[in-house]
Order: structure tokens, then sequence, then C-alpha cells
């Protein structure tokens, strides 16, 4: 292989570099590719390399918090301000938020994952500074109705909302507190999420009302809402993309198991729990009902 | 002639072209639906009439040679077709992209050249995923860069070298400290000496009660060693080894004892004290930059300032003084031994014995 045949990678005009580089995502690009060569080093010193910042980084199981908080912040101060977007998985505490968002105000995308650092209260005083807040993401984090509600309030140009949880048929747990919020404080929404949520009808009928803009609607395993009828005309009619609650998840970034609380059947469940007898269930109902977990049947039970 | 033929004639006769001239001077002709896919080529023909003929073949970018460009017509010819499934589509994307880092690279820049933005991403995703965990050596290696990064450059920002971090924060921890001390030194200076040494000869001795004859003597033998500074590093010099007690803020501890230094031979335990203390600023300050990114939470045109003004003050003082570690002026406690001997504590328990 002659040297001389191989093209100068640093005549790579550096955008491209830059959106080569970018894909790998913050956490790779502090540790690694910034170390590569003087020319990669200029690139990812570059505040425009920070205008989006990705610390989601799943692989990274190994490093601790502590050092990836300390990297987010570094990432933070590269861009100089000029922050619009960024994504955080897992490191996020009330103190770095605050951090990101003292800097930032240009902010217009937050997206959390698994951020089991912080509270509901937490998170709703930092969006509180974040007033041109466009998308908010919130996976697996701690967000009550309640501050959903305060932060529509303080956020008016949100377009895109999620709130994905854990979701599960039984116990058949309902509540329309955070779909009545959404419905409440954010008229502007095009785009919703609520994988796993514990809405019903009603909360639906409300967000339909209260989010006349809705473009794409994802709705699955939210196993209380039977789209069925006048809400599934208005769906498929108004919406232009509506994933439904037992729609496939294989594009879906989390894990998407159903980990449904179970024993043979829900009725049994509650009225025995006060039977002596019945103190320690035994295995085998476990192991029947959890393998059952994805079948749909199960859903005609409780219709 | 078969039907298919004929409408393929039929199409191929309606088709209009555009000529196109690759960067290593090929000419090529394009079906005139394809080639619009180019922005730029859009332009030039709308703009310039230019790519109707052979003659007047529209230029391509210099990233865009034969072989690359007959890649990039693949592409769009496959991609422009209108009742392709997404699955297809990225099952074709697949395949395509297969090739060695090289070509890859050239694709992604004759793309790039060309404005055809979903080849761009394409490439640029692929290229990313080819040194995506991989170890710096390999990366290199794969697309052949050159290792020329600094060592200190290849370590930050997640290790400082071991001095940085120390004289940064000591920068930054002193610099009001300086101006301070700049301050009363442009008001100040001249008249105070005199003041100064006095009171301070006059303070030590009752202090001492009685004295250390070897400190006395020194004190008196550092007058002539005064250097134009500050007031109290002027103060200082006259008491040599017996410090400033009642001075809080003998900074200037350390630079005393640099000017001790010159004159005092019997003085090791200072300079050496000295050194160590320095050392232990610079350990202490280790451990916090283990952390990791102290020396970046510094706005650089704020540690430009500092910088700046740390030099400016090593040129004020004597630059014997300021070595090329920072030196903290750190306050300094004494206390009598109880054979009468003074114990200057520095910092962490680093007891000397004067």
């Amino acid at each position: 292989m002659n040297q001389g045949d191989y093209p100068d990678w640093a005549e790579l005009p550096p955008e491209l570099t830059s959106s080569i580089l970018h894909r790998l995502g913050g956490i790779e690009i502090l540790e690694n590719a910034q170390r590569v060569c003087t020319s990669w080093r200029r690139v990812c010193k570059d505040p425009s390399m920070w205008r989006k910042i990705d610390m989601s980084n799943p692989h990274r199981g190994d490093s601790c918090h502590h050092e990836l908080d300390k990297m987010c912040r570094h990432a933070v101060d590269r861009s100089q301000g000029a922050l619009v977007e960024i994504e955080i998985w897992r490191v996020a505490t009330y103190e770095l938020l605050s951090y990101i968002a003292d800097r930032s105000s240009n902010l217009r995308s937050l997206k959390l994952a698994l951020c089991y650092q912080i509270a509901s209260e937490g998170l709703r005083e930092i969006l509180v500074k974040l007033p041109l807040l466009e998308v908010l993401e919130t996976s697996y984090c701690a967000l009550s109705a309640e501050s959903v509600k305060v932060i529509g309030q303080s956020c008016p140009n949100l377009k895109s909302f999620g709130k994905n949880c854990e979701g599960y048929r039984r116990p058949r747990n309902e509540c329309d507190d955070l779909a009545l919020a959404i419905a409440e404080t954010m008229p502007g929404l095009t785009r919703l999420q609520l994988f796993g949520n514990r809405l019903t009808d009603v909360g639906l009928k409300a967000i339909l009302d209260g989010c006349p803009n809705l473009e794409y609607l994802d709705l699955r395993q939210c196993f209380n809402v039977n789209l069925v009828g006048d809400l599934e005309k208005r769906c498929s009619e108004r919406i232009r993309v509506v994933r439904r609650p037992d729609d496939s998840t294989h594009d879906y970034p989390f894990d998407a198991t159903v980990h449904d609380m179970d024993s043979s059947e829900d009725d049994d469940y509650l009225y025995d729990i006060s039977d002596e007898e019945d103190d320690i269930a035994p295995a085998d109902e476990f192991d029947d009902d959890l393998s059952g977990a994805s079948d749909h049947s199960d859903l005609d039970h409780f219709d | 002639m078969s039907e298919s033929d004929l409408a393929i004639m039929k199409r191929e006769m309606m088709q209009s072209y555009i000529w196109l001239k690759t960067a290593d001077g090929s000419i090529q002709r394009v079906e005139q639906e394809i080639a619009m896919f180019f922005p730029m080529i859009c332009q030039e023909v709308v703009y310039k009439g230019v790519g109707t003929s052979k003659n007047h073949a529209i230029s391509l970018p210099q990233q865009v040679n034969q072989a690359v460009f007959s890649l990039i017509l693949d592409y769009c010819r496959f991609h422009k077709v209108p009742g392709r499934s997404n699955k297809e589509r990225k099952s074709y994307d697949q395949k395509f992209i297969r090739m060695d880092s090289k070509m890859l690279r050239e694709l992604a820049s004759a793309a790039d050249s060309l404005q055809l933005k979903p080849l761009v991403d394409l490439t640029c995703r692929t290229l990313a995923r080819t040194i995506e965990g991989k170890p710096l050596e390999e990366i290199r290696e794969i697309l052949n860069l050159p290792d020329d990064l600094t060592e200190e450059e290849k370590l930050e920002p997640l290790k400082n070298t071991m001095d940085d971090p120390g004289i940064r924060l000591l920068n930054r921890l002193n610099a009001k400290k300086r101006k301070e001390l700049k301050e009363r030194e442009r008001l100040k200076n001249v008249e105070v000496e005199e003041h100064a040494v006095e009171r301070s000869v006059d303070d030590l001795i009752s202090f001492i009660n009685g004295g250390d004859p070897k400190v006395v003597k020194t004190s008196k033998g550092k007058k002539k060693n005064k250097k134009k500074k500050n007031k109290k590093i002027v103060s200082s010099n006259d008491k040599e080894g017996a410090e400033d007690f009642h001075d809080k803020e003998s900074h200037d501890l350390h630079s005393k004892q640099q000017g001790v230094e010159e004159t005092g031979s019997g003085i090791r335990e200072v300079e050496v004290a000295n050194l160590l203390s320095t050392e232990d600023d610079i350990f202490t300050l280790k451990s916090w930059s283990e952390d990791g990114y102290i020396d970046d939470e510094i706005d650089p045109v704020m540690k430009e300032m500092l910088d700046r003004e740390i030099e400016d003050f090593a040129r004020r003082l004597n630059s014997n003084w300021v070595r090329s570690r920072g030196q903290e002026r750190r306050p300094v406690h004494f206390s009598m031994n109880g054979n009468g001997t003074i114990r200057r504590h520095i910092g962490y328990n680093l007891d000397v014995i004067m």
C-alpha cells in the first residue's frame, strides 16, 4: 500500500470530520477522538461540535457516574453557551442539570433516560429555567403530573414531549393525571410519546382535545387504553402516525419487557391477600403467567 | 423487435442527458433526472446553461473522480425509484457501503462536495462505526492519520500533567491576592520600607523576648539585600529567618525565603521548607486534579489574563522569586518551642526548626 495513495484525512472539510466524529457521542469524543491527531483535536474542541451533545453511550456501563458527570460538564463548557440539544442517560443529577441550564439558556431539546438520581421537583425547577425548550423526553425518570403542569406552563414552545416508563397489564392501575396535565398545559404539542403509561380512554380523549396539532402519538404499552370506535377514528384521521398499545417495540431504545405483577387471576390475588393459606404463592403460578406476559390473549380477560 | 425493446428505445430517445466531467477528466453522460439530483448540477444547468453538450460538460468538484462518481450514480439510480420500501432501501445501503475506509472517505468527500445529504449521512455514519470504540493507534492506522499530538495534549482533559493543575489552580487562587499586593506595592512601596523594617525588628525582639541571636544577626545582614518589592516582602527581608509573626498576609514568606537564600547559607532549611511546601500545594492540588476537569473549569480567556498577570507580577518582583512553579504565599504560623527556638508550621504539619 503506497503511502502516497492514501488521501490525507486532514483534507476532509472540518464539517465532514465533525459530522463523523459527532456520531461517536460526547464521551467517546472526549476520551478518544480528540487524542488521535491535531486536526481531529481541533475539530473536537470547536464549539460547533458541542451544540448537540449525546451523553447516552449505553455501552459505557463501567465508567463511574462521577467521571461521566465531569465529562458532561466539560462538554457543556465547550459549547460556550451555544448548546441546543443534549441527551443524558443515567448520570443526570440536580446539580449537573443546573449546571447545564445555567449555561445554556438556548437549550431547545432535553432528553433524559434512566436518571434515577433526580427527583420530580428537581427536574421541574430546572425546566423552569429553560423557557425555549421545544423537546422534552424523560424515560424512566421521576416526573409527576404536577411537575408536568408546571413545565408545560413554563415552556410554551414545547412541541415534543415524551414520558416513558414500564408498561404492565397487571395489576390494572389507572391514572389519567399525567394525560390531563399534558392536555391542559401543552397545547402546542405535535409529538407525544407515552410509552407504558397508565392513562385510560378518558385521558386520551383529553389529550386529543387539548392538543389539536398532534401529528405523532405513541401509546405503546398503554394497556388501559381501548383504541376503538370514535377514539380510534379521531386518532387515525387527525394524527399522521399512531403507535397503538400493542404495536411492535422493535425500534424502542429501552427494554420493553412487560413485567406484569401477578398470580393466576387478578381477582384471586386481591381476595386472597388476607387468606393465610395463600401467604406463600406457589412458584409455578408465577412462572406460568410470566411466560405468557407478552401474550396478547391476556388482554381479553380485562375488557 | 419486441415490445419492451421498442419501449426501451423510445425511452432512450426521449431521454435527455447532462454532460459531466469528473475530476480526472472523464466525460460522462448522465440521465437528466439523475443529474438534477445534485443541487450544484441543477444550478449550473439552470443558471449557466451548461452541460447540454459534450463540449460544455459541467466540471464536477475535485473530489469526484470517475470511480467515485460511478458509485454515486449507482446510489442515486437505486434510490430515485419511488416504489421501493424503506426496508429495501436500507438493505441496499448496507450492501452499498461495504468498501474499505479509503474508498469510504473518498465517497464521503465526494458526496459532500455534491451536496448529496443522504449519502453524506450514510458514509459518515459508517465511518463513525468503523472507528467507534477502537483504540487510538488502530484508528490512526485505519485512516492513515498522523500521530502528531504532544504528550500533554494526549492526556487532557482527563489527566493533567503534574504541574499544570498546580500552577493553574495556584494562579487562580492567588490572582486576586496578587492584585491586592500589586496595588499596595504601587501605593506604598518606597515609603513603607524604612518603617516596616524598624517596626518589624522591634516586634521581633519583643516577641522573642531576648531573641534568637541568629535571627537578629541575619536580619541585620538582610538590610543590604533590600529589593524593591512590596511592603511585606521588603519588611520580611530584613527579618530573614524569623518571619513576620503578626503579618497574616505573609504570602511573601516563600519569597522572603528566596531572598534569604541569596545571602544566607545557613538557611538551607528555609529553602527546603520552601520547596516542600510548594510541593505540598502541588500534591494537594493533584488530588483535586485526579478528579479531572479543574483545569478546564477556568475560562480560557480568564486563564490567559491570569497567566499574563503572573508574568507581569513576576517581572515586577525579582525574577529569582518566581520560579517555574507558582509559589503560594501562604500564611505561616509560628510558635515557640519549649527551648526558645521558633517553629514554623508550613501547611500540612511540615515543621521546620529554625
